[in-house]
């Protein structure tokens, strides 16, 4: 059973349970960093900040800026798949750069020009100093600009928030017990300015387009890898 | 002279020079063996071209078309170069057809170019008429062609070397020994491309088929230029001086209601040269802040400024009507600086947001968030369009554009922004979920399936194996057989698209190509792309 109530305080699977959001977490305008592993982490990653981010205002374009050796390695956008996260028809911008640079160039352009309302860039390396225009940029547009990393992170960055988006059994199918349902991923906010952090697993319905939180216990439960457990047991 | 493959050769030949018997083509060395006072000089590829095209645009003084006649490139057609000028209509206003001729030939004789003129009432008798009639400046009556043309040679058809050849061997010398001929007969004889060309031609000449003349086009009025005493030595003052031409275009367009759509800044080197640069934008502007800084991140360095620039000069090559536009009345009235009526309008039409009404271009937006885009909005899409591909390049600003078909790859593509229509072809919704990212082209991957035709129970990809928990298909796309085949060489197959979703909730849409049961081609499994 999945309890879709966003008014349901979430069920955080983080040790520090005094913490807790609301209800399901949405981008913010300003700079945030997804941090993703391997080829299908980065889809749901993007599934994850997509979704976050239809909640929030749509009053501009959608704009990706990528290095080209990144879109052939981890694959082209498709807007046939992008309208599928409640992104509506809105118009994409795409831009394949030579070099990780040109596109943190073109991000913060495009937030600068006030016609972009969500900056996705997929930059590995970006200094502090970078990371801080386009925090300043985006902020002062009242925009949201969101990094994607597959590798950590060596510099300091000036984002906002730090999310880690893992893909996770997807929900129910209704008529077909074999095939997957809705996407689920697994949600930590790993670090934020204001001192809040969670652990969240999502669900996107795919009906209404909005994210909502999976019940603890429903479903699958709340199943942690071995890894999540060392990691529970040693911070706490 | 000009270099040819075996040395320098005689490209042009003024009358003293054919009278001594010198002929075109000729190697120069056997040329000052004739005549060994013979003065030559070298031709500059293009020259010639370059030359004819100022002439026509001279002559649109007589009328409104005004075409090359620059021939088949490479044929020896050195010295028969012409223009056409289209008079239908002009005629009367230099007091009818022979006083024009007279005046054309008369300021060509002042400029010191001789030419020979002809007057008719199709473009291939005109020009049969100007090269071959015995006397200048001959004139056929309307529909007299055949009868003006008749004792003219075959040569006067504009025709083919071997096609001239041709003729000769059957005795045909004079157009007129043309008409005699059964059309029919002509064509059967004179079979191939020679054959048809001289059908093509003379019905041409007389006017029994078409022969649209394209017009010359004259250059960009739209332009800013500034002469200096002392030539700019250094990009900065290319930079401050380009900056005040812009201004200067920005308010002669204004003056006309139009805005640039590409501008070119071309410098004039001492040394004689010209280095140029442009930027083209994707909405009509004749915004000066948007404009200058479009050059700027061209690169004011694009300009090679060599030892120095004596002129700079700022054309808007394209340029489009831009309708003032009333800004939204629920933008209160301070958005732009300074206030008088249309004039504000126009301004505001190629603005973009700056710094300073951020402010108001957030308070309406949080009026309402409908999916429609402003205009303000649009604007500064197209002014960011503008200056990413100034500086990117054209390939990196892309949008998706979807096409009629439904092999995935194809049927969503990329296109320069710039270039796609603006008009938003939807994209068809595909029956079936779509990913969010797609490999192109796709990756192949090792499957095992429980079943031969069934969905993969453990895949290998990217060297990494992945045992399926849950599978959804097949989806079934047909190759499009009227295509050709793929770059891979062998034909397309039919693929069977799989939803596969593993331990770790990673979802991919993988493919079978092929089917079981075909012994030529076994089946093969590719990862195509990733879901969320």
């Amino acid at each position: 059973m999945i309890v879709s109530a966003p008014f349901r305080p979430p069920a955080p699977i983080s040790a520090r349970s005094d913490v807790a959001a609301a209800s399901a977490p949405t981008l913010a305008a300003g700079l945030e960093e997804v941090c993703v592993e391997g080829a299908s982490g980065v889809a749901a990653g993007l599934g994850f900040l997509l979704s976050a981010a239809g909640e929030g205002p749509c009053w501009g374009e959608l704009m990706v800026a990528a290095p080209r050796c990144w879109l052939r390695e981890r694959g082209r956008f498709l807007a046939g798949g992008l309208a599928r996260l409640g992104l509506g028809d809105r118009a994409v911008l795409i831009v394949a750069t030579t070099t990780e640079i040109e596109a943190l160039w073109a991000l913060e352009e495009g937030l600068r020009s006030g016609a972009v309302s969500l900056a996705v860039g997929a930059v590995e390396a970006a200094s502090l100093l970078a990371t801080r225009r386009l925090d300043l940029a985006a902020r002062a547009a009242g925009a949201t600009v969101v990094l994607i990393k597959t590798r950590p992170a060596r510099d300091l960055s000036a984002a906002r928030r730090r999310w880690r988006v893992a893909p996770h059994p997807s929900g129910p199918h209704p008529w077909d017990p074999k095939a997957s349902g809705s996407p689920r991923w697994r949600v930590t906010l790993e670090r934020s300015r204001d001192g809040a952090s969670g652990a969240w697993i999502l669900e996107q319905d795919l009906e209404t387009h909005r994210l909502c939180l999976v019940e603890k216990l429903a479903d699958h439960g709340v199943d942690l890898g071995e890894r999540d457990a060392l990691a529970l047991r040693r911070s706490g | 002279m000009e270099r040819g493959p075996r040395g320098l050769v005689l490209a042009a030949l003024n009358p003293a020079a054919q009278a001594l018997g010198l002929r075109l083509g000729q190697s120069h060395a056997d040329a000052c063996a004739l005549a060994p006072s013979l003065k030559s000089e070298a031709v500059k590829p293009g020259q010639a071209q370059d030359a004819l095209r100022h002439l026509a645009l001279w002559a649109q003084r007589y009328g409104p078309l005004v075409a090359l006649d620059e021939g088949p490139v490479g044929e020896g057609y050195c010295g028969l170069e012409g223009l056409w000028i289209e008079t239908t209509g002009a005629d009367h206003l230099f007091g009818g057809e022979a006083a024009l001729l007279a005046d054309l030939t008369a300021r060509l004789a002042r400029m010191g170019a001789v030419a020979q003129v002809g007057l008719a009432g199709t473009p291939g008798a005109a020009w049969a008429l100007a090269r071959f009639a015995p006397s200048n400046a001959t004139i056929a009556p309307p529909g007299g062609e055949a009868g003006a043309l008749a004792s003219l040679p075959v040569e006067a058809l504009r025709l083919s070397p071997a096609a001239v050849q041709l003729l000769g061997r059957f005795g045909v010398r004079r157009i007129g020994d043309l008409y005699a001929l059964p059309r029919a007969g002509l064509a059967r004889r004179f079979r191939g491309e020679a054959g048809m060309q001289v059908i093509l031609r003379l019905d041409q000449a007389l006017g029994r088929l078409p022969e649209p003349l394209v017009g010359e086009i004259a250059p960009t009025a739209y332009f800013a230029h500034r002469v200096f005493a002392e030539p700019i030595l250094h990009t900065e003052g290319v930079a401050q001086w380009g900056a005040r031409l812009v201004e200067e275009l920005c308010a002669k367009l204004e003056g006309e209601g139009l805005g640039a759509r590409r501008i070119v800044l071309t410098g004039f080197r001492t040394d004689g040269r010209t280095t140029w640069f442009s930027a083209a934008l994707g909405m009509a502007s004749r915004d000066p802040e948007h404009l200058i800084r479009l050059l700027r991140e061209r690169g004011w360095a694009r300009l090679e400024v060599g030892f120095g620039l004596d002129a700079l000069r700022l054309s808007a090559s394209v340029t489009e009507p831009l309708r003032l536009s009333q800004p939204s009345l629920s933008a209160s009235p301070g958005l732009v600086p300074g206030a008088h009526g249309a004039r504000l309008d126009a301004h505001s039409a190629a603005h973009m947001p700056r710094h300073g009404c951020a402010e108001q271009v957030r308070a309406r937006r949080k009026g309402g968030d409908a999916q429609e885009l402003d205009p303000e909005t649009h604007r500064a899409m197209a002014a960011l369009i503008d200056r990413l591909t100034a500086r990117l390049g054209e390939t990196a600003v892309l949008r998706p554009v979807w096409r009629e078909s439904w092999t995935p790859e194809r049927a969503e593509g990329l296109a320069p922004y710039a270039a796609a229509p603006s008009t938003s072809a939807s994209p068809q919704p595909a029956a079936q979920p779509r990913p969010i990212l797609l490999f192109t082209p796709p990756e192949p991957i090792d499957a095992v399936a429980e079943l031969p035709d069934g969905a993969p129970a453990r895949f290998t990809w990217r060297r990494a194996a992945r045992r399926v928990t849950r599978a959804s298909g097949p989806e079934r796309l047909a190759p499009e057989w009227w295509r050709k085949p793929s770059a891979r060489g062998r034909p397309a197959a039919v693929r069977d698209y799989y939803r596969l979703e593993d331990e770790d909730g990673g979802r991919y849409w993988v493919f079978r190509e092929g089917l079981y049961g075909d012994e030529d081609h076994l089946p093969s499994w590719w990862m195509h792309g990733l879901f969320p």
